[in-house]
């Protein structure tokens, strides 16, 4: 892709020495993008060179063969867990009764004849339970059907053209839409000025990534915020030379033409949230499995949806977790553990600055706080002209955006070297056949493989935490916060949000201690290597820094988080909204050192 | 037998050697101790910590082959000599590995000893339970932990009984119980092996407790309330570290409790005893074969009581009675001063 990614390893230095001298460090940040434009305009060659050769691509190919394949092995995975004609007829009578209510309120993305299509299926059921007969192959037939249905809407079609359209044409339009933005003028639209990445960091493990993608199965998990983090991280996997990876996105995004356009034909599969049915949910694991069993790269967002509270992920869905987990169990047994493929886990971060959603975000989390409330899922939200407004006004913002990647690990949660090998606690390889392993004899096991995925979970969560990186904006806002907090400290956290605007200021006194005592604590924990920061917050001139943060801090907001009065105090204007960028840095145990 | 299906047991203690005695009915076992000559002397005796062993058992000093030849190996090592005993065994281990410990005491890590010494004080991931210090020390993820009213003389003498094998693994409670279970010994599973290995490790306290009642005289509704009452502060506090309410109430809890507070056979106990006859605590540990994990656990929980601020007063009492050397009496009357609030409130 032709982009300018701003490679950390090189810049790093460079940044810092140049923010030493800065009177704006806003001023050389974007100096030193020029200078990384200069330098590279390919940052990383792809690994694979010829699309032709991409898992994406050859899976495409086999489409039909494989629409099939995914439903013969869903139905064995059904059966299997119950073979009785009574079970199948209760998952079949569950399916029909969720699917009944769905179509009473149809998508745009429904096909037309989901209502009949369902009412039929219903007619063939209580035929069937009037003359039950003990044979399940009448059952089997109307199961099929619907899995068809299903498995043809979950899987996506990759085109090779449309990727290499999208490629060029996507950087290009939003360059043009950021020039304009740029200069708040739309004669300017053809005037080069301003690339739509640079304002994406991409920092972390990459050449170790790229290594372990030629032999091995990656399976990326990234943390989520906002509705744009499929589009950015997709970015990121192509801008480090990666090919296409396989990943759910959710229906509503395909109402969105334009948007739907390049997913399907970028390897987004489709995953509908309104069916919560057995059936269907097995056909999304099988597929899943399937892909990533052939060789196909893949993402999940494990969290399962944005975090509202823009705490990093605490808890994770295991669902398709456990898919990865199943492909490795399967490839390493299928080959009697001679010759398998391994499959690698790599957790990303993504840090925003500036979240254009956060305000909803926040008050859904304030509403949830302590108790879980039913989102009814809707399309309502999504028109084209929306999606590219708001892509538009996220990166017109020039808001800071980091993409971490984090060391690849085994299915396991092991941390994994440089060719592959899995490492435990003291360096030393570990075989992960072992894993599957029963008194020396590889062995299926489903409650064993349902710990492991807990455990990988686990590994998971550790990880988003080492990779997050501390965004001078979330330092700020994390010192600013904690400090009304302490001001206030008889209060509890809802009393400090409503507190009266008189009391929302700080003196540039207040905020600079905390500032600098936080960033003392967040070296030292970066030397451990407990979280990284981004090169700014380790500026010598703290003022500068803060400066830089509360300007950039939440730009677009109508409400600023933080800004800087005329006499010179701090002010915040929406207690909600600091609270949302200070929570990015929670549950480090940061709380004492502010 | 052929040798494939060997059990391990490490550690040759008095509940190492009791269980590797009800291990042998089923199954060939392997009995590891640590020092050579102690390994001779089992040997030539064919004893060990004062019980006969069974003719399955074969005694040895090669922890390497132990791993080799063992799927299924019950570490029983006193809790200061399980990180080393579990480092020299690390090379030789493997994920496909089942570890089930039956050692009842804490681990604390160095950063957290020193907060621990200074200030009372100690957050949860700076202590470690066997089970967490298998995990951490070895690439082995099977791990599951052995507890309930076991104490290790009745086993030897053959008296009926019955323990829980506490795993998130059904291959580790259900391997663990085919090892195990006999005419004479009843096996009961759970998953919350977080809250498995806190009820047997935290009973001590309350067992040195009831051995002070018993040296005061102050009789059994005194020994009832310190139970009752400190076993409700447990439970809170395990509660805090991520434990299941329910094992509180199993063999490892209740069970527990009724066979170590009540019976002198119980090396805590005695503790107890002993202190609330006057005697130093010092001496008392420098007397004793082998380690009264009671002791220590009490400064621990005293710590994370501290830390998480959960209100122990019962805890808090038993840590200043043996390390500050508050006077009993005060303490007895501290505790009855202490207010009063609602009776159950932990459910």
């Amino acid at each position: 892709m032709n982009i300018n990614a701003k490679i950390h390893g090189n810049v790093q230095k460079h940044t810092l020495l140049v923010i030493n001298k800065a009177n704006t460090l806003y001023l050389h940040r974007m100096a030193d993008q020029k200078e990384t434009q200069k330098r590279a305009t390919h940052p990383y060659n792809r690994i694979l060179p010829n699309i032709d050769d991409w898992p994406i691509a050859k899976l495409s190919n086999e489409r039909t063969w494989l629409v099939d394949h995914v439903v013969e092995e869903t139905l064995q995975a059904i059966l299997k867990k119950d073979p009785s004609e009574k079970a199948l007829q209760n998952e079949l009578a569950k399916a029909v009764y969720l699917e009944k209510i769905r179509v009473e309120r149809p998508w745009k993305t429904d096909p037309s004849d989901d209502k009949e299509f369902w009412s039929s299926v219903k007619n063939k059921l209580i035929k069937l339970e009037s003359h039950a007969d003990n044979k399940i192959e009448e059952e089997k037939v109307i199961l099929k059907s619907i899995l068809k249905r299903y498995v043809s809407e979950i899987i996506g079609n990759f085109s090779k053209r449309t990727y290499n359209f999208s490629e060029r044409f996507v950087p290009f339009a939003f360059n043009r839409l950021l020039n304009a933005s740029h200069s708040r003028a739309f004669r300017r639209l053809f005037n080069n000025k301003k690339d739509l990445l640079n304002s994406i960091h991409l920092v972390g493990e990459i050449e170790q990534l790229r290594n372990l993608a030629k032999d091995g199965i990656i399976v990326m998990v990234p943390t989520h915020t906002s509705n744009i983090d499929s589009i950015t991280v997709g970015w990121g996997i192509s801008a480090i030379g990666l090919p296409a990876f396989f990943y759910g996105a959710g229906m509503n995004l395909f109402s969105v033409r334009f948007l739907a356009f390049f997913m399907n034909r970028l390897g987004a599969y489709r995953v509908d949230r309104r069916k919560k049915n057995a059936i269907y949910l097995e056909a999304l694991k099988v597929y899943s499995t399937e892909v990533i069993m052939r060789g196909g790269h893949s993402l999940f967002f494990p969290g399962g949806t944005r975090s509202r509270s823009n705490m990093i992920e605490s808890q994770l869905k295991l669902g398709l977790l456990g898919t990865a987990l199943e492909a490795q169990r399967r490839l390493i047994i299928d080959s009697k553990g001679v010759d398998y493929k391994k499959i690698y886990v790599v957790p990303v971060n993504l840090n925003y600055g500036f979240v254009l959603e956060a305000p909803e975000l926040i008050d859904d989390y304030l509403k949830n706080v302590g108790k879980e409330r039913y989102f009814v899922p809707s399309d309502k939200s999504s028109s084209s002209y929306k999606i590219i407004k708001f892509m538009y006004r996220f990166f017109s913002a020039d808001a800071d955006f980091t993409i971490s990647f984090g060391r690849c690990m085994d299915i396991f949660g092991n941390p994994v070297d440089d060719n592959g090998k899995s490492l435990d606690n003291n360096g030393n390889e570990i075989d992960v056949r072992d894993y599957f392993k029963s008194k020396g004899v590889l062995k299926y096991d489903t409650q064993r493989d349902a710990v492991y995925t807990k455990m990988l979970s686990e590994g998971i969560l550790k990880a988003f935490r080492k990779n997050n990186v501390a965004l001078p904006e979330n330092v700020v806002a994390y010192a600013a916060f904690k400090t009304f907090q302490k001001k206030h400290h008889n209060s509890d956290l809802y009393s400090v949000l409503r507190m009266a605007e008189e009391f929302r200021e700080l003196t540039m006194e207040e905020l600079r201690t905390a500032v600098k005592k936080l960033v003392k604590e967040l070296s030292k924990m970066e030397h451990k290597g407990e979280i990284r920061l981004d090169p700014i917050v380790l500026a010598e001139d703290v003022d500068e820094m803060i400066k830089y943060a509360t300007k950039k801090l939440g730009v677009y907001h109508n409400k600023r988080p933080l800004l800087i009065t005329k006499s010179g105090t701090i002010k915040c204007q929406d207690m909600k909204l600091l609270l949302f960028y200070h929570n990015r840095l929670e549950g480090y145990g940061l709380e004492d050192h502010v | 037998m052929s040798k494939k299906e060997s059990v391990g047991v490490v550690g040759a203690g008095s509940f190492g050697t009791a269980v590797a005695n009800l291990l042998a009915e089923n199954n060939h076992v392997y009995l590891y101790s640590r020092r050579p000559e102690n390994v001779a002397e089992i040997i030539a005796n064919n004893r060990s910590s004062n019980q006969i062993l069974h003719k399955n058992i074969s005694v040895t000093n090669d922890i390497a082959l132990v791993a080799k030849e063992c799927y299924l190996i019950f570490p029983i090592v006193s809790s200061d000599g399980f990180k080393d005993m579990i480092r020299t065994m690390s090379p030789f281990l493997r994920p496909d590995h089942i570890l089930i410990h039956g050692t009842k005491g804490l681990a604390v890590k160095k950063k957290g000893l020193e907060k621990l010494k200074e200030k009372s004080r100690i957050a949860g991931k700076n202590v470690l339970t066997m089970s967490e210090l298998i995990r951490s020390e070895s690439v082995v993820v099977r791990v599951g932990c052995m507890a309930g009213p076991n104490l290790a003389k009745e086993i030897a003498q053959g008296l009926p009984a019955a323990t829980v094998i506490a795993s998130r693994f059904d291959e580790v409670i259900h391997e663990g119980q085919n090892a195990l279970k006999g005419p004479r010994f009843q096996v009961y599973g759970s998953y919350d092996i977080v809250g498995v290995e806190l009820a047997g490790v935290l009973k001590n306290i309350l067992a040195i407790g009831s051995g002070i009642i018993t040296g005061l005289n102050m009789g059994e509704n005194a020994r009832a309330l310190l139970i009752t009452k400190g076993w409700a502060e447990i439970i809170k506090l395990s509660e805090a570290l991520g434990a299941d309410v329910k094992s509180f109430l199993g063999l490892a809890g209740i069970g527990d409790i009724i066979a170590t507070c009540s019976s002198p056979s119980s090396r805590n106990y005695t503790v107890g005893f002993r202190l609330a006859k006057g005697e130093k605590i010092h001496d008392i540990i420098n007397s004793m074969e082998e380690v009264a994990e009671g002791i220590n656990t009490i400064r621990i929980a005293n710590g994370l009581a501290n830390y998480y601020n959960v209100n122990c007063p019962i805890i808090k009492t038993l840590a200043s009675g043996i390390f500050e050397n508050l006077n009993v009496n005060a303490g007895v009357e501290y505790l009855m001063r202490y207010k009063m609030g609602m009776d159950v409130e932990f459910i």
